[in-house]
């Protein structure tokens, strides 16, 4: 029995700023915990990233991160005639 | 220069002093001081020059007996003698532009004193045992209501303005005649605007020959500005002087437009995108972020930890963020809270106003506690442009932000020192104030710099 793709999340991390020296070392343990797709924002500290949610406590709890949120969906405000 | 006035000691502090009389408070015209002194000493004023007393116990309140007293630091003089001699010499000094302005000297008082309820408890103000500066400050409270009230009986708005529909909109529209961008001989040039958005139809006849930059950072989107909310934004900050058969609708009309497609086809964006987008923008240089884009808060809802980093890492590079408060309100019934992520406090956060200054009906407002409204900005009735050489009139917070953005882009050419953190303060600075409730419009109504 073929299962489909696992659901994922696309997650906003953000790094301490202390941590800001770090960055590679925190973004690479952020890959080996399971994160995907990443773009690293270095001048914001924010990595954005796809995972499984079974994944998420595991990202949570890498030395660094401040933060993982799922993403928000953001729209216009929008043109009402 | 300034002769140096006698030396005295006046041992630990000066005597009490009776109250100097007022004189006239002179503004020199920049690099003209020096030549200005020198016409009032010429004049038979004696000068003491701030500089005299640096290193004195106290700065003595008459001047130590000299006719003026300079400040150099401020390009000031205060002038305590009169008479018909020094009123030609001034008149003088004006026409040669070496002075550009004069008042009277005025006097200051504290404006701390017993707490209301103290005074209050006094019993009858005006006929008891209250002094002469509660009387006056009783009295001029009154007469102000007074005034208000009865320019609101004749229909006038509490702000001045005829209560009436008052923009006529026959050469610029009513949100650029209220923000007072018509006045200012600002364009705007060499100044780099990012509008994170739906993209921008960078061949609109209205922006042939514009410095146009655009990025596509939306999934599964087009590289065009399908939806159209995109074309109009950019049109209110960065739209042309003289477009061709329609009102001028634009304000930084010589700046340079960084479109960044962050929302797409539908409108809509994530998380993602709209970081990228704002990173790109500072990477590019871009002095002013506008995003007219947000995501429904509850009451109750924690202040945005990522967009506060971002906020702050965007302002401490030298690039402010300005986002639209959000629609979700329905006033009177509903007011929305904030929404994200102009409920960062280092995004500042634009308010809608209608022709006659009161918040538009959807505008949000700053409902959860450190999640506030910044400012406010016009909103309803907006024309601008569309893809395809069209305009339209819209409405919404998404309006309003455009306004504050390309207003910011004006400041941010008058001098290189407002970027960032500078140009937020200098912005609020220049805000005229508004009867509606701060929670609603901030601080008050966005203005650009007056020549």
């Amino acid at each position: 029995m073929a299962n489909g793709p696992p659901r994922t999340v696309d997650v906003t991390i953000r790094i301490e700023k202390a941590q800001a020296g770090r960055l590679e070392e925190v973004v690479l343990a952020l890959e080996a915990s399971g994160l995907t797709n990443l773009d690293v924002h270095g001048r914001f500290l924010m990595v954005s990233g796809t995972v499984i949610p079974e994944r998420l406590e595991a990202l949570r709890r890498v030395d660094g991160v401040a933060s993982v949120r799922e993403d928000r969906t953001y729209k216009v405000q929008p043109p009402r005639r | 220069m300034a002769r140096p006035t006698r030396k005295t000691t006046r041992g630990t502090a000066p005597p009490a002093e009776p109250t100097p009389r007022l004189g006239v408070v002179m503004r020199f015209a920049p690099q003209a001081a020096g030549s200005g002194i020198r016409q009032m000493e010429s004049g038979g004023l004696r000068v003491a020059s701030s500089s005299d007393f640096r290193s004195a116990p106290a700065v003595p309140n008459d001047f130590d007996g000299a006719d003026a007293q300079y400040f150099e630091r401020f390009g000031i003089a205060i002038v305590r003698r009169e008479g018909e001699r020094l009123k030609t010499l001034l008149e003088h000094a004006m026409e040669q532009n070496v002075v550009t302005g004069m008042r009277p000297e005025r006097m200051y008082r504290v404006l701390g004193g017993p707490s209301a309820a103290a005074e209050a408890a006094a019993g009858d103000l005006l006929a008891g045992a209250a002094t002469i500066l509660d009387r006056d400050y009783l009295r001029g409270y009154r007469d102000g209501v007074v005034h208000l009230i009865d320019r609101l009986l004749a229909g006038e708005s509490a702000d001045g303005t005829p209560a009436a529909a008052r923009f006529d909109e026959s050469s610029v529209t009513w949100g650029l005649e209220a923000v007072l961008a018509p006045l200012s001989p600002l364009t705007g040039a060499g100044i780099r605007v990012a509008v994170l958005d739906t993209g921008f139809d960078h061949t609109h006849p209205d922006f042939r020959g514009r410095p146009i930059t655009k990025k596509l950072f939306a999934s599964r989107s087009s590289p065009d500005d399908v939806h159209g909310h995109g074309t109009h934004c950019v049109g209110t900050a960065c739209g042309p002087l003289r477009p061709a058969g329609v009102p001028r609708y634009g304000i930084a009309h010589e700046s340079h437009i960084f479109a960044g497609k962050v929302l797409g086809d539908d409108g809509f964006g994530t998380d993602r995108s709209v970081i990228a987008g704002m990173d790109w923008a500072v990477e590019q240089g871009c002095q002013v972020i506008s995003l007219s884009l947000g995501a429904a808060t509850s009451l109750g809802d924690q202040p945005n930890d990522d967009y506060e980093q971002i906020g702050q890492a965007c302002l401490d590079a030298g690039t402010i963020v300005i986002a639209a408060s959000g629609n979700e309100s329905e006033r009177p019934r509903v007011i929305a809270p904030v929404g994200s992520p102009a409920n960062a406090s280092t995004v500042m956060a634009v308010g809608a106003v209608d022709r006659r200054f009161r918040p538009a009906w959807f505008s949000c407002g700053g409902m959860n506690p450190g999640q506030e409204v910044d400012l406010a900005a016009p909103g309803v009735d907006i024309l601008s442009s569309l893809p395809g050489g069209r305009h339209a009139r819209f409405q919404g917070t998404s309006m309003a932000a455009p306004h504050v953005s390309g207003v910011a882009a004006l400041i941010a050419q008058s001098d290189p020192k407002y970027r960032g953190w500078s140009l937020w303060a200098r912005l609020l600075q220049l805000v005229r104030p508004l009867r509606a409730a701060a929670r609603d419009v901030g601080k008050g109504l966005l203005q650009a710099p007056r020549p």
